[in-house]
């Protein structure tokens, strides 16, 4: 009965996928430098698996509440159905404490997804003011603002968090959206830098500064529209990263607390006994490098397309 | 070259010190103690505390801490681990060998395959061996760190047992083993942390090199190499790899840091004993000072790391290393 | 258009060769059926502006076209008897910097950056006459030597970046001449260069011509440079050969508009050329090139049957080709005071 109803709501998913696909390949045909974009994107065969798999997951983790077929958080039976491993009526198996672990799994998807969606909205934005600013002033200013960045790379972002969670413990989704935004901006930060310097010397500025255009005004209406696509293409690979890193962090225990369930702390819950009970990890490990992985390919196409490198006769 | 050396010393100087004053600043920043568990445990006497406290300055203004933190930190004193009940130092000491060691031969190993698989990538492009070359990058490009330690650990320690699950040699049995077999064992060990912290750099080498391979590719002294009738085997390992090379050497200073963390995690899944393995055991038990100095060091070691690159950088260019034009 | 008589046989023949580049933007057709030959010890040139097809006809020669270009199936290039477009890889090879030898424009990004000149010239010794890398050396200081580098050892182990455009120009020579090649493909050698070092290195192309007996295809968008070296002269539009004549048949009496066009754009001592006689617009994308005739868009004298029809190349003097109607139509050609006047008012 559960898969009946499991095989439903995929298929429901998959219309939804389906639908949001046809939307946007008709914003392809517009015209402008971002429909020519988006129509070479469409013709990125790769890019378009990657953009359906990702539509779907998205799918899965809003309508997560009606697709599981368990209570993520409720212990089934302790006695009889702990650490099960897949059968039809769990097809992931049970954790230790008897939840089911597909249910786990697309609750997951929710938290994983959103806390990586949010953490690189805040640090795309940190970045690219940073970034902007610096590079728009220049000088010494500019000097002064990248060896701050020069630094905060230089420590690696793993520790700068371990760091954090040593002193803080254990924080709230909030914070730790907060926490993984905030430590990601810098090479953001830097790649906005060096794309406004180039937009700096470019005629159009130039013309605008000539014309005695304000700080403000040429700022947002000729440096940020030039270093979009740069922004887009470093948020969609960050988005893959911050994934990555926010399952490690709950792998470690110091990342989403107990029971919300995330990808990576299942992958924790199932640790102790990684021989026994092979479907905690397996799974949500695939869902992560699924995932991650449409990211990145959906990343590299942006990239090509936003930025055709011609190639040469000989 | 000896001012770029003398320049970039500099550099890296003020870098650890920004480093340091932000590991400085989060622990001010932070609720609770540094002295942590400790203070907050009930049953020390607050005398105890009040001598603690101030055996380590910590009664002192804020700045005079900093003053402190940092005539301390230049002369290498760490202060001490109340949960390792010694020296930070020497805590580190024990296992910054042995994190060294995995991350040597990951390194090496990383971009021996990474170089290889991009060059391999570059110079068929678009055929088979690309594309599936392309897409292992990608799957291990994606893939955490430690859910690859996970799966290796399960394929070839449980499922298949050929190489042993966790630490650095066999307990107990390790002692009576001959010299060689005590090498044999320690090899074993090494294995599936190392092939795992490899396949992971080694993807993000081969993207990059890749795309370096390609840039250089297009040059017009590659088209002068195939006039001059060399075989497409010298013109691009000879040729091209060399120029395609350089870039290369810059990744290894920002290969580092995802290095470091790299061994984080691999570290805690396989039970090597290195500095990840100590950090994560330095937050379970909140001990402050560890941790900062961990961090310190990472940042230091990366700092290191860049420097090295750029150094090695001028060294392989020959228009760094010698100056611009001196014959009109 | 074959060069008439009994002379000696050519050195090189090329027949209907057609390099095309297959993009997104569509068949760029950069060498539509381009013919010439080359004697023994000739100097011919190419002459048109950028994107007409000279560069990519030199290195269709070579067999150095890249993906996406390909060599159209039809196409010959003939070289001591031989088709050279149907050897395999290997043996194009052997042809390549031993036989046949080039020179590129930019001295500076044609030498790679990473090895010293001599390393870069011995090279060309070691893969062709197998040399041991002592005497493929010694043989690169002779060359530096030959081009006029003084102290030539000591340059041997200089890299490119320490040199000077005009002697990185030399040591590409250099390299180009170490197998004694019988053919040297010029491309733009001396546009990157001072006026001053343009004319020492024509005149160290001409005396090593003499010393090793090459042939020479200069390439140049400069006819000042054809007149001082080429004893004939191709003239390139739109991938195609518009006029064939020897270089002083070409000035006195030049037939095609573009030929005519692009000798009123030459710089004279001594008289200031008016802006006018520049030939109004560019070179069409090798995607699109006009239907009839591909200049008509750019003539002084187009009428209506260019515009329709592609005319063939008409024998209009003694070994003199043209591919223009005004071979048939003699009487539309204006005289060209009028039209300078005309062209100042448009």
């Amino acid at each position: 009965m559960t898969v009946v109803l499991w095989l439903v709501a995929i298929a429901l998913a998959a219309a939804v996928a389906a639908a949001v696909g046809r939307v946007w390949a008709r914003l392809g045909a517009g015209g402008g430098p971002w429909g020519t974009a988006l129509s070479r994107l469409q013709r990125n065969a790769g890019g378009m698996v990657a953009l359906r798999f990702l539509i779907f997951v998205a799918s899965v983790a809003i309508f997560a509440r009606w697709l599981a077929p368990f209570d993520p958080n409720v212990q089934l039976d302790i006695i009889a159905l702990a650490s099960r491993p897949p059968s039809l009526a769990h097809p992931f198996g049970t954790d230790i404490y008897s939840r089911d672990v597909l249910s786990r799994l697309v609750h997951g998807a929710r938290i994983s997804l959103a806390v990586a969606l949010l953490a690189v909205l805040l640090s795309i934005t940190v970045g690219t003011a940073y970034g902007a600013i610096a590079g728009y002033l220049g000088g010494r200013v500019d000097a002064v603002m990248m060896r701050v960045i020069d630094a905060m790379l230089s420590i690696p972002r793993i520790l700068v968090l371990l760091a954090i969670f040593a002193l803080w413990g254990r924080v709230s989704l909030g914070a730790l959206v907060l926490i993984l935004g905030l430590t990601g901006w810098f090479s953001t930060s830097r790649l906005v830098r060096a794309q406004v310097l180039q937009l700096k010397t470019e005629e159009m500025v130039v013309a605008a500064r000539a014309l005695g255009a304000r700080h403000r005004r040429i700022l947002w209406r000729h440096i940020l529209p030039g270093v979009t696509s740069t922004v887009v293409v470093a948020a969609t690979l960050g988005i893959g990263n911050v994934i990555i890193l926010e399952a490690g962090l709950s792998f470690l225990g110091v990342g989403v607390q107990a029971p919300t369930a995330s990808w990576g702390n299942i992958i924790a819950d199932g640790s102790s006994n990684v021989a026994g009970m092979w479907w905690m990890s397996l799974f949500p490990g695939l869902a992560i490098v699924l995932t991650v992985m449409a990211f990145n390919i959906i990343g590299d196409a942006l990239r090509d397309a936003l930025d055709p490198r011609e190639i040469q006769p000989a | 070259m000896r001012a770029l050396v003398a320049r970039r010393l500099l550099q890296a100087a003020v870098i650890v010190a920004i480093a340091a004053t932000t590991a400085f600043l989060l622990v001010q920043l932070a609720p609770g103690d540094p002295l942590g568990d400790l203070i907050e445990n009930p049953r020390v006497p607050p005398e105890v505390r009040e001598r603690l406290r101030a055996r380590w300055g910590l009664d002192r203004p804020m700045h005079e801490q900093y003053a402190l933190y940092l005539r301390n930190l230049a002369r290498g004193d760490l202060g001490w681990s109340f949960s390792q009940g010694r020296p930070v130092g020497e805590a580190i000491a024990a296992a910054l060998p042995n994190t060294l060691l995995l991350m040597s031969v990951a390194l090496i190993g990383a971009f021996v395959l990474g170089v290889a698989a991009g060059v391999i990538r570059a110079g068929r492009r678009g055929s088979v061996a690309d594309r599936a070359l392309g897409a292992g990058t990608l799957v291990f490009y994606s893939m955490p760190d430690f859910w690859l330690a996970i799966m290796a650990m399960l394929v070839f320690a449980y499922w298949i047992p050929v190489f042993p699950t966790s630490g650095m040699t066999t307990a107990v049995v390790y002692d009576y083993l001959s010299p060689l077999g005590k090498v044999i064992d320690r090899l074993r060990h090494l294995v599936l942390p190392a092939t795992t912290l490899v396949l992971l750099l080694a993807a993000i080498i081969a993207r990059y090199q890749r795309a370096a391979f390609l840039d250089v590719a297009t040059q017009d002294f590659v088209r002068t190499a195939r006039a001059k009738g060399l075989p497409e085997r010298a013109v691009l390992w000879r040729h091209v790899l060399r120029n395609a090379l350089l870039p290369v050497i810059t990744l290894l200073g920002l290969a580092l840091p995802m290095l470091v963390g790299g061994a984080v995690f691999i570290e805690q899944v396989f039970a090597w004993p290195g500095i990840g393995r100590l950090a994560v055991a330095a937050i379970a038990a909140r001990d402050h000072s560890l941790v900062m100095a961990i961090v310190v060091m990472g940042s230091v070691l990366v700092t290191l790391g860049s420097l090295l690159a750029d150094l090695l950088y001028a060294v392989a260019d020959p228009r760094l290393r010698l100056h611009a034009p001196t014959h009109a | 258009m074959t060069t008439p008589g009994t002379g000696p046989r050519p050195l090189l023949t090329v027949r209907d060769l057609r390099t095309y580049f297959r993009t997104d933007a569509g068949v760029a057709r950069a060498v539509d059926g381009v013919s010439f030959e080359v004697m023994p010890r000739e100097t011919i040139g190419i002459v048109g502006e950028s994107g007409c097809g000279k560069s990519v006809t030199s290195l269709s020669i070579m067999r150095l076209i890249r993906p996406p270009g390909t060599i159209e199936p039809g196409s010959v290039v003939e070289f001591e008897g031989r088709n050279v477009l149907e050897l395999p890889e290997g043996e194009m090879r052997q042809i390549r910097g031993n036989r046949i030898a080039m020179i590129f424009q930019e001295p500076m990004t044609s030498l790679n950056p990473v090895f010293t000149v001599g390393e870069q010239i011995a090279e060309v010794a070691r893969v062709h006459a197998h040399a041991t890398r002592r005497d493929a050396r010694d043989r690169a200081v002779e060359m530096l030597q030959l081009t006029g580098i003084p102290a030539p050892a000591q340059r041997a182990r200089e890299y490119p970046h320490q040199l000077s455009g005009g002697m990185r120009q030399r040591v590409m020579i250099a390299m180009a001449l170490v197998m004694n090649p019988t053919l040297l493909i010029a491309d733009e050698p001396t546009t990157a260069l001072d006026v001053t070092i343009q004319a020492q290195i024509l005149e160290l192309l001409q005396q090593l011509q003499e010393r090793f007996a090459m042939s020479i295809i200069l390439i140049t968008h400069d006819l000042g440079v054809i007149a001082e070296m080429a004893q004939r002269v191709l003239v390139m539009y739109a991938g195609e050969i518009v006029e064939q004549a020897s270089v002083s048949e070409l000035f006195a009496r030049p037939h095609h508009p573009y030929t005519e066009g692009l000798l009123a754009a030459m710089p004279t001592l001594g008289a200031a050329r008016s802006r006018l006689a520049v030939i109004p617009g560019t070179v069409p994308a090798p995607t699109r090139w006009p239907a009839g005739c591909r200049f008509h868009d750019r003539c002084r004298y187009a009428w209506d049957r260019p515009e329709r029809e592609h005319p063939p190349l008409y024998e209009v003097g003694a070994a003199h080709w043209s591919r223009c109607f005004l071979a048939e139509e003699p009487a539309r050609r204006h005289p060209l005071t009028d039209l300078k006047a005309a062209g100042g008012g448009a």
